[in-house]
């Protein structure tokens, strides 16, 4: 191969992997978490902030008309934000019309999600994401 | 031919099945291709899937299974991951096209870059809290395919895997422990080789230019090669000696750290102050990430912060790791070499002191990274099967049915006593290798040079088992949530 050739060459791989680098950044920007906007989460933990251990979490369901949402059957799953971690799950009670109550223990500190879904009274599925950074392994 | 019968340890070449897939011409690209398709999967679900680390392939296999098994087969077998690296499948595809012509400048024919780019990946990790982002895991795979591809595109040989990858190093300096090495067979046999093809690799009889078989890309001749440094396990000098005299076989792990020889490719390792040096980051950065992972650390870090009066990570950060990679090993090493230099009399300077003893670290290190990675892979061992499940049914094949999110793996109660045992392991390797180059060096006082490094030992081993003893805290908000 000519040594033209050859910087041709080189110069056609740079720029393909600049196209592959670019096309991957565009198709990858595409995920999101934000599900269900039309529903509003809103939470408080107790002990707050949360240590090692059991946890209480107190929160409730509003729609977009700022109604609460009575009546929904929520589990709730309690992940690391480290992967290759057994998750915690459990399941919220209603302790009052459209609030919800539910313990759940953290394994040990650092940071978590909390997966919320809950089936509304008609049968929709909804999904929500707590985020709980910084549990501490101390109490 | 063969000759083999001669080596009186185990050759996994001569084993049943093993030995013949080992020995199929195309074994090696077959697992690269297995591991494309793994890699290809995870590039595609940290791009494309949730952006949840422990519900992703990206951020799990890498940072939980890869680590995990990477480790676990440096103990018990040697460099497999360089041998089914797919990193480099792309760059045989390349150099169908267009053998490179150039040759690695010289200035670079050496560990620098790779230990800078090592302890960078180190700091990224922690900085930029890479176990819980599977984007960012997704293209730390692609920046990977495409530097092995650009390397190795441009340079002939395998410049990317000696001089350039920091996952190479790892696993080269790891390998020196492990029980399996390829080497010759029967050393006579090569006495009467004139063709060398091993390291010159075959070339077509009739076109001169057209390589057959390759020999050894990372220039360590068989004959003269003395244990696992920059082996890639690639098997070309397998494939290449028309004698069939290179053998996987049985070797002492960790022997060739104590071994003074000169090796093919490398040199003296008591001459090389960059693989010394790749030594020690190697041993201090496995406490360092250990540390990075248990509370104590945000603790220390806040107090870093009050002291340098900020609230960026940055300067915190980059400070823990000038302690932990600069000053702890200077005082450390400097104290207990300036100790043998004294107690033996001879009054050497401290520098090649260090050198020629810290290759005996490295299996205490390999013993607490072993220790680290397996937590994590063995307490984790099974969620990939719902991350699978879950992966299939997001692009509509749901064939193994609803994601089974309550599988984990091995109760951390049950690792500990492992984890443990891979640190008294590594331990032991220390001290037998402090011990035998102690014999070797300083005859007149073999103990008073023992000691200092032996107390050395005990020291890091005692800060590995506080560090296994600290309750995890993984987070990536070192002042807190």
């Amino acid at each position: 191969m000519s040594r033209c050739k050859y910087y041709l060459y080189c110069v056609s791989l740079v720029q393909m992997c600049i196209v592959m680098i670019v096309c991957l950044a565009a198709v990858g920007c595409a995920p999101s978490d934000d599900a269900d906007p039309d529903i509003n989460l809103q939470w408080e933990i107790t002990p707050n902030p949360p240590s090692a251990g059991m946890a209480q979490l107190d929160f409730t369901l509003r729609d977009s008309t700022e109604q609460l949402i009575k009546g929904a059957e929520v589990k709730l799953e309690g992940n690391m934000s480290h992967p290759g971690m057994q998750p915690v799950l459990t399941t919220a009670e209603e302790i009052a019309p459209g609030k919800y109550s539910a313990n759940i223990k953290f394994t040990m500190g650092g940071d978590w999600f909390i997966l919320v879904k809950s089936t509304l009274a008609d049968g929709r599925e909804v999904r929500k994401q707590i985020e709980i950074a910084g549990v501490r392994s101390e109490k | 031919m063969s000759s083999q019968n001669s080596f009186p340890g185990t050759d996994l070449l001569q084993l049943p099945i093993i030995g013949k897939f080992l020995r199929w011409q195309h074994s090696r690209m077959a697992m690269q291709s297995v591991m494309l398709v793994i890699a290809v999967a995870m590039i595609l679900h940290g791009l494309l899937g949730p952006q949840l680390a422990p519900r992703n392939l990206s951020t799990l296999f890498t940072w939980v299974h890869y680590r995990g098994l990477l480790v676990l087969l440096l103990l018990v077998v040697g460099n497999v991951f360089c041998m089914a690296c797919p990193f480099m499948l792309p760059r045989e595809l390349a150099r169908r096209f267009s053998a490179p012509v150039r040759s690695w400048p010289r200035w670079l024919r050496n560990k620098w870059l790779s230990i800078g780019l090592f302890v960078l990946v180190l700091f990224a990790y922690e900085y930029f809290d890479l176990w819980g982002s599977p984007w960012w895991t997704a293209w730390i795979i692609i920046s990977y395919f495409a530097a092995a591809l650009l390397v190795d595109t441009f340079f002939k040989k395998a410049s990317f895997c000696k001089y350039v990858c920091p996952i190479g190093q790892f696993n080269f300096i790891s390998s020196t422990v492990s029980p399996f090495e390829v080497q010759v067979a029967n050393p006579d046999t090569c006495l009467d080789c004139t063709t060398k093809d091993c390291i010159k690799g075959i070339r077509h009889p009739d076109n001169h230019d057209e390589i057959v078989q390759r020999g050894c890309e990372l220039a360590l001749f068989q004959p003269r090669k003395t244990g696992n440094m920059d082996c890639t396990f690639c098997l070309d000098c397998v494939h290449a000696c028309p004698h069939d005299n290179v053998a996987i076989s049985t070797k002492v792990p960790g022997s060739e750290l104590w071994e003074k020889t000169r090796r093919s490719g490398i040199g003296r390792f008591t001459n090389r102050p960059d693989i010394s040096v790749l030594a020690l980051v190697f041993t201090f950065g496995a406490l360092l990430n250990a540390f990075g992972m248990v509370s104590p650390v945000y603790a220390f870090q806040r107090w870093l912060a009050g002291i340098l009066n900020t609230t960026s990570e940055l300067p915190v950060l980059s400070t823990l790791f000038f302690l932990m990679l600069v000053v702890e090993p200077v005082i450390l090493l400097g104290s207990a070499a300036y100790a043998t230099s004294k107690w033996t009399k001879t009054g050497e300077k401290l520098l090649p002191v260090i050198m020629r003893y810290s290759y005996a670290l490295v299996p205490f290190g390999f013993g607490l990274w072993v220790a680290h990675y397996s937590f994590h892979f063995l307490t984790g061992l099974w969620t990939f099967i719902p991350v699978i499940q879950s992966m299939l049914t997001s692009w509509g094949i749901p064939i193994l049915g609803d994601p089974l999110w309550r599988l984990s793996g091995m109760p951390p109660g049950l690792v500990y006593p492992l984890e443990i045992g891979f640190l008294g392991l590594g331990l032991l390797g220390s001290l037998l290798a402090i011990y035998r180059i102690s014999f070797r060096e300083y005859k007149a006082r073999p103990w008073q040079a023992f000691i200092p490094w032996a107390i050395l030992c005990l020291i890091l081993c005692g800060a590995a088992v506080w560090l296994l003893n600290q309750p995890m805290e993984m987070r990536g908000t070192f002042l807190g949530g």
